[in-house]
């Protein structure tokens, strides 16, 4: 660590990482040692109206025995830290206004990606959000993208592990998270930091040991969209902490995306009126996002997922093509398809595995089915449609 | 002089001889009971002595001492002060002695009168199965000692009534052996009156059909309750063996008494969720059965399931695996037999509407993390069947198609067991959720396209050894339900659908 690193890292602990006062501290010094000389010669003169708590967490940090443990505890926890100095800070990120004084970081850090996204979402999310927010993970880091999210409960954390499960990419994942770094939140989520961490990389700007709060999101949500080229809105209901981060994404100069979703579905309002507003962009499928950036434009074959397996409508026993049809008019429980179709309960159970086994249908809450579309596109025969 | 009678004593569901020996010897009126009895036992002497004297006869005075042998056990309760009193009489010489091959059971009232006792029926079958044909029993008694096939049974009102009988001068007539007909009263619900959820009635005729367990997981109303309730009303009649084996339980707890002799109805027992580990268990100073044995050869149904406490519902782990339980305590040991079909009934989430259609979940998903959490793994591998039901709307409650009725599924049951019962023969078990792996193996042999499923299955659903087993046993419940021998690909599919719910991922 250089004497400069140590001195951000001292200045970023006294002013409790408020980037505001750190940035306005340092404007009234040539340099962060004169700073850090005029504390120590208790010259508090230059320093304007200064805060008593702030003046107090200056003189004892400033203390070399102080100093040395609190770096010694993070070089010991394997804990990486940067600041807009060093060369591996996020680039963009050092663009905004008020970036960072310092990231506290677990895994690598990349100054340049090639394709950072933001990809956001509300807690309670539906199925559809969940499934959307997978592929689109996966999508953007099999594009060598990366996909930044603050790894919260639903939508964040989904598109997280949709970029893990894409195998081959190096960096798929960015998790900005609202605690400290050698914390995890909330709770349960600790084998999804783990992996982020060792594939990606886990950053906050919290100081270690702090337990999020909430007026901490709105701040952390300038990092999500600071970081990223765009931010993809997959659900967000009514008021949702959401378009905060779109706010900030406007005012950062991001693109933003939305996902539309059905008008009476009240996951899908606060994505729907951005669409309606002009403020996103809708987005149908992974090109409607790659296409903004020229390096990355791929032919469009229009498939949401060019992956899904082909199954011919025919190949389906009678049965099997009933449900199909059945669940085409919306999702249905099994007691709905009972009757909608001829069938006997143990015939339509066996059925439905099958169908589930093909990834034709899928399985909901409350013994509900839908058709997979994610995964599998049935086409008709010619003759029959 | 010295007498000798002949009593029973009970250890769980095993009985053992106890020898009631009475010596009357020259003293002032010293009465002594040796042969580790409890109190009860001790105070008998006030109770034999008032009802001696209402009787009719004299209470000798001079030095008694009552043994009760074997020493080395413990002897409970009151069933001893009738087999004392006649002792007594015997060896002040007011009666003849009492047959070598009889048995005396029965609590004296301080009027001559004998009270009824638990266990009678258990404590019978063992005696008999030594050779004691005679028994005087209370007659209260009488419904449940009237099964067994060649003994002389007499049941007596009082004390006098016996005397009378023993001296010949009015002979009592031992109670007619009563045939077991099997016959079944109607249970409340009939499952014609289960408005929708054909999928979850359908589960519940496999689970019944080869003695599975089943957890029913849906929202608040949905009808899991209902579901449960109705599951007597297909049960399939119980053989007299197995009534036998109820009925033995359930005597030495005292439930038999005043009721018409053996259990004919499955038990069906519904314990609340405060229940603690021994009232499931069984347990108590004398090691009584608990619960999971009550409702051997029948249902339990635990609902609110994981509102138990976690180490009540852990306890039940070993013994849905072995289908008896031993149960230990510092004065008694005993091992009862507990095999039963648990029904288990649990909501999605705390608020109840996770995968609702028309309500909101409130709960985050720690807390669902949390509720779904305090059903171990362990214990869900050893439930054969997940049952996710459905939500009932508006239309299903008021036009649906004629619902089937108990009495047709359970001909279809009935059919079915009989299918296993000729199977396992010479296996010594009834159903197929009672297979070992030996037996899976042997009977359900999944090849071609079934195994390709099974093995996705496995994968899919991520199950252990043990759940795969299960799926294999519920797949040939379901092939015998539809009278195949051989399990084929779609008895396969149906049985890997009752184990894939989404409520209990998380």
């Amino acid at each position: 660590m250089t004497q400069e690193q140590r001195l951000w890292l001292w200045l970023n602990y006294a002013t409790e990482h408020n980037p505001k006062l750190f940035y306005t501290i340092l404007q009234r010094f040539d340099s962060i040692e004169e700073v850090f000389d005029a504390v120590l010669h208790r010259s508090f003169d230059d320093f304007g109206n200064l805060d008593a708590r702030v003046k107090e967490r200056m003189l004892t940090a400033s203390a070399d025995r102080f100093l040395d443990r609190y770096i010694g505890w993070i070089e010991k926890n394997g804990i990486g830290i940067t600041t807009p100095e060093s060369e591996d800070y996020p680039t963009l990120l050092n663009e905004i206004v008020d970036p960072p004084s310092v990231l506290f970081y677990r895994g690598t850090m990349r100054a340049d990606l090639p394709l950072p996204i933001a990809v956001v979402g509300s807690r309670s999310m539906t199925d559809y959000g969940k499934e959307i927010a997978r592929l689109f993970g996966s999508q953007i880091a099999e594009h060598n993208g990366t996909v930044v999210t603050g790894l919260a409960a639903g939508i964040d954390s989904e598109a997280a592990k949709g970029a893990l499960s894409c195998l081959f990419s190096d960096h798929p994942v960015i998790g900005v998270i609202p605690c400290g770094i050698d914390l995890v939140y909330p709770s349960g989520n600790e084998r999804l930091y783990e992996e982020v961490a060792e594939r990606g990389c886990l950053m906050t700007e919290m100081l270690p040991k702090t337990s999020p709060q909430k007026f901490v999101f709105p701040m952390r949500n300038r990092i999500l969209s600071g970081l990223s080229r765009g931010v993809l809105v997959v659900e967000a209901g009514e008021r949702s902490g959401t378009s905060l981060t779109v706010d900030h994404a406007h005012d950062q100069g991001r693109d933003v995306f939305a996902i539309p979703g059905r008008l009476t579905d009240l996951m899908s309002v606060g994505t729907n009126r951005l669409i309606a507003r002009g403020e996103a962009k809708p987005v149908t499928n992974i090109q409607d996002i790659l296409s903004e950036y020229e390096d990355f434009l791929q032919v469009d074959d229009g498939a949401l997922n060019p992956n899904a397996k082909r199954v011919q409508f025919s190949s389906l026993s009678r049965i099997g093509q009933e449900i199909y049809m059945a669940l085409l008019q919306g999702e249905k429980n099994a007691d709905d398809l009972l009757d909608w179709i001829d069938a006997t309960p143990a015939e339509l159970n066996a059925a439905l595995t099958e169908l589930q086994f093909s990834e034709v249908i899928r399985q909901l809450p409350g013994r509900m089915y839908t058709i997979d579309a994610l995964r599998t596109t049935v086409t008709f025969d010619e003759q029959q449609s | 002089m010295l007498a000798k009678v002949y009593s029973y004593g009970l250890i769980g569901l095993n009985g053992f001889l106890v020898t009631v020996e009475a010596s009357i010897m020259n003293g002032i009126g010293n009465y002594q009971t040796v042969g580790l009895p409890d109190t009860a036992v001790k105070e008998s002497k006030e109770r034999i002595h008032a009802a001696i004297r209402q009787s009719g006869m004299s209470y000798p005075v001079a030095n008694i001492i009552v043994n009760l042998a074997p020493a080395d056990l413990r002897k409970e309760g009151s069933i001893y002060d009738l087999p004392i009193a006649l002792a007594i009489l015997q060896a002040s010489g007011q009666i003849r002695p009492i047959p070598e091959n009889t048995i005396a059971l029965g609590e004296l009232a301080l009027d001559g009168t004998i009270r009824p006792v638990n266990g009678v029926l258990p404590m019978m079958i063992d005696a008999f199965a030594n050779g004691y044909k005679e028994f005087f029993i209370p007659w209260e008694n009488a419904a449940e000692a009237s099964y067994i096939d060649g003994a002389t049974v007499y049941a007596v009102h009082s004390l006098n009534e016996l005397l009378r009988h023993l001296n010949a001068s009015e002979p009592l007539a031992p109670i007619p052996i009563r045939s077991f007909s099997g016959e079944l009263v109607s249970s409340s619900f009939d499952f014609s009156e289960i408005k929708g959820q054909e999928a979850a009635k359908r589960a519940a005729e496999v689970a019944v059909a080869g003695g599975h367990n089943m957890l029913l997981c849906g929202t608040p109303g949905s009808g899991k309750t209902m579901l449960a309730r109705a599951i007597p009303s297909i049960l399939p009649e119980m053989t007299f063996s197995e009534a036998l084996e109820v009925t033995k339980i359930h005597s030495i707890t005292g439930r038999m008494k005043g009721s018409d002799g053996l259990m004919v109805e499955r038990p069906f027992r519904a314990p609340h969720h405060g229940a603690s580990a021994s009232a499931l268990i069984g347990g108590g100073t004398k090691a009584l059965p608990g619960e999971i044995s009550l409702a051997h050869n029948g249902v339990l149904f635990l609902d609110e399931f994981p509102e138990f406490q976690r180490q009540v519902l852990e306890s039940l782990r070993q013994p849905l695996e072995d289908g008896e339980v031993t149960v230990s305590r510092a004065s008694a040991n005993a091992t009862y037999p507990a095999r039963f079909i648990l029904i288990a009934a649990m909501n999605p989430c705390p608020c109840g509407n996770r995968g609702s259609k028309t309500k909101k979940c409130t709960c985050t998903p720690s807390q669902i993390r949390r509720y779904a959490s305090r059903v171990s793994g362990p214990l869900l591998d050893r439930i054969d069947l997940h049952i996710e039901m459905t939500e009932v709307g508006y239309h299903e409650i008021t036009e649906r198609r004629p619902a089937e009725s108990s009495a047709l599924i359970r001909e279809r049951v009935k059919a079915a067991r009989l299918i296993q019962a000729k199977r396992f023969q010479n296996d010594g078990i009834r159903t197929n959720a009672q297979m070992n792996s030996r037996l899976v193996q042997t009977y359900c042999t999944p090849t071609g396209t079934a195994e390709t499923m099974l093995q996705a299955a496995f994968t899919r659903l991520h199950l252990s050894a043990r759940a795969y087993q299960r799926v294999l046993k519920v797949a040939r419940t379901i092939a015998d339900l539809d009278g195949e021998s051989e399990i084929l690909p779609k008895h396969y599919a149906e049985a890997i659908q009752y184990r894939s719910t989404e409520l209990l991922k998380v």
